[in-house]
């Protein structure tokens, strides 16, 4: 799969690193747009600390509605960035590399969204600190490291340094190309990034064998944060359809399936955005979306699991849970309606979508499954928690159901323009395309024989 | 006695690879000259020899490091603060084993870092360099002392060199 051409290293300088040296009209328009955003839901937390969680739609019941939903998408999109950075990596994988650096610079912004969810969530934010932090001798507070929401900041803190320390690694040798292209205070902190980077033979070894220790260490913190996510809802045992064996590998592959289709969409916006289309080419987003019919076949399977195992033990509440999710009946929310439409638009629609290879090299249709993906992923998680706290339980007799108010639904819309901005900065500054990888990528390609045809291939070193 | 840096560019590996062993046979031992590349050659394509390192004892070192600390922090907390949940120990195994995985996990990705940091030895300045390098031309950068300088010159100009620079 080596359909591209060969380019100089002079032009593939030139085409990535225009975003940096460049700016284009509309960057800062659309920056300045998504900033707008981000400061009224700014202003919207303040009201919400200000004022009391009374004016979002969470109540007695439903505890954990839109902020910890978000929360766990954001963790889910997190994933893409081991997934096809690490893996692919250590898989040698060809086509991984002018999708890695898009995918490992998602993980950060996305890990980072996310730790402002429960952060809001809790109310009063500053209280976090004796939870996360708790060691206030004074007050006799102490961490009680037996609850998964003590595990949870101590996994996500680090999945967030591992991460921006693989994406600062392997942007040394990007950081000395920039250090000799620009001037002034750029080219100063370009050349402090750069540690001195020559490119000698040492240099890159080092590089190298650091970037593969780095993806196997990553990889089980990658398997390890949403298991632990999944932790905080499948160690509540007394919220039925909650406490479920399932939910770690359920949650991870969930993660994987939202966090690859969130790099597709974002590596075309970026082809369309910034013309590298000499780059990102329709044999990677073939590939991807190849890899994605796998993942969420896997995560279909654990979704049927989870359903099974709940029903399984025919136990009286997990019943009336899964009757609220299922069943038609007299609630405020139609939950049913919604599990059909984020079944059918999580799996059936994008895989459909993506079996024919035309459609996967079709950009926009890949777009439309891609975006289909993560809005199911996000109803998925909502269908997942709200119901079971809206159900009753033991011991509580009551029935709330949970209708968001304006203050949730615009901070939750505002994260995605957060993440987009926080992308589109970083592109100013630093290449969002790996140089040395692709050139790489160009060095160790050639041409084969075989039989009567003549095939790409590509040199690999062990 | 003052040495001067001499960089050759060459617009193939190869090239380059005959200049270096032209330099080996001049008498200019391998810690003298040095290849810049844009890209990372496979090892040995330039004919340099094997670079030893000791990277992987960091990550090794930094798990033992952070699993003891998760151990301990985590330990003496529950310890210090004896909450009786149900008959449960004091002391949980489970929940200290995913503290423990977490902080060796920590503890080796960031004493990794610290290896390549100390393996790297970082430096602001950079010696003598050239732009094309990043282009795609394989550098060749040679300390030469006095009596060797116009040899040095001589040696890459042979080889094929599209430039010969001298640092000052």
């Amino acid at each position: 799969m080596q359909e591209g051409k060969v380019l100089p290293a002079a032009q593939i300088n030139r085409d990535l690193l225009r975003s940096i040296l460049e700016t284009p009209q509309w960057f800062w328009p659309v920056v300045s747009l998504l900033g707008a955003i981000v400061l009224a839901a700014a202003i919207t937390i303040g009201i919400m600390i200000n004022t009391g969680l009374g004016i979002t739609g969470l109540n007695y019941k439903v505890v954990w509605g839109f902020f910890i939903t978000n929360f766990v998408f954001w963790i889910g999109i997190s994933h893409a960035g081991v997934m096809l950075s690490a893996i692919l990596r250590l898989a040698k994988a060809e086509w991984r590399r002018p999708a890695t650096r898009a995918a490992e610079v998602l993980t950060i912004f996305s890990l980072m969204t996310a730790m402002i969810m429960p952060i809001i969530h809790t109310g009063r934010p500053w209280r976090i600190l004796y939870w996360a932090f708790p060691y206030d001798f004074a007050r006799g507070i102490w961490p009680n490291i037996r609850t998964p929401l003590v595990w949870d900041p101590s996994a996500i803190l680090t999945y967030l340094t591992s991460s921006t320390l693989f994406v600062i690694i392997a942007l040394v040798p990007d950081f000395a190309v920039l250090r000799d292209r620009t001037t002034g205070w750029p080219k100063l902190v370009y050349t402090l990034l750069a540690m001195g980077w020559e490119g000698n033979p040492r240099q890159w070894k080092l590089q190298i064998i650091a970037g593969v220790l780095l993806s196997a260490l990553i990889l089980p913190v990658f398997v390890s944060v949403h298991s632990i996510v999944s932790w905080d809802f499948g160690m509540a045992v007394a919220i039925k359809s909650w406490h479920s064996t399932v939910f770690a590998p359920y949650f991870v592959v969930g993660a994987v399936h939202s966090g690859v289709s969130a790099v597709v969409f974002a590596m075309i916006l970026l082809r369309w955005a910034y013309g590298w289309q000499d780059y990102i080419r329709h044999e990677h987003i073939d590939a991807l979306g190849r890899l994605l019919i796998v993942v969420a076949t896997g995560w279909f399977y654990f979704l049927v699991m989870e359903i099974i195992f709940g029903i399984y033990g025919l136990e009286g509440d997990e019943l009336a849970v899964r009757a609220l999710q299922f069943l038609p009946g007299d609630y405020g929310v139609a939950y049913n309606v919604w599990m059909i439409v984020f079944v059918g638009i999580t799996y059936f629609l994008p895989v459909i979508l993506w079996l024919p290879k035309a459609w996967r090299r079709n950009l926009w249709i890949m777009s439309a499954a891609c975006i289909s993906v993560n809005v199911g992923m996000w109803l998925e998680r909502y269908l997942l928690f709200v119901p079971g706290q809206a159900n009753k339980q033991f011991q509580t007799f009551t029935w709330n159901d949970y209708l968001p108010q304006w203050p949730e639904a615009l901070i939750v819309g505002a994260t995605f323009a957060f993440v987009s901005m926080l992308m589109l900065l970083f592109s100013r500054v630093f290449p969002l395309v790996p140089l040395y990888d692709i050139k790489e990528g160009d060095i160790l390609r050639t041409e084969i024989q075989v039989g009567r045809r003549t095939v790409p291939a590509t040199f690999r070193e062990d | 006695m003052a040495t001067q840096a001499i960089l050759g560019l060459f617009d193939d590996a190869a090239a380059a690879a005959d200049a270096g062993d032209a330099l080996k046979s001049a008498g200019i031992p391998e810690s003298d000259y040095n290849f810049l590349t844009d890209v990372p050659y496979p090892e040995g394509a330039l004919g340099e020899g094997m670079e030893r390192h000791r990277l992987y004892v960091w990550p090794l070192l930094g798990g033992a490091i952070g699993l003891i600390a998760a151990l301990v922090v985590g330990g003496l907390t529950e310890m210090a603060v004896p909450m009786t949940i149900a008959e449960k120990p004091i002391l949980a195994m489970p929940p200290l084993s995913v503290m423990c995985y977490t902080g060796a996990l920590l503890g080796a990705i960031l004493f990794t870092i610290i290896g390549l940091i100390v393996a790297l030895r970082p430096n602001v300045g950079i010696g003598l360099s050239d732009d094309r390098i990043s282009q795609g031309l394989v550098g060749l950068l040679v300390n030469a002392d006095a009596e060797q300088r116009s040899q040095v010159t001589d040696i890459l100009n042979q080889a094929g060199a599209v430039d010969v620079k001298a640092g000052s």
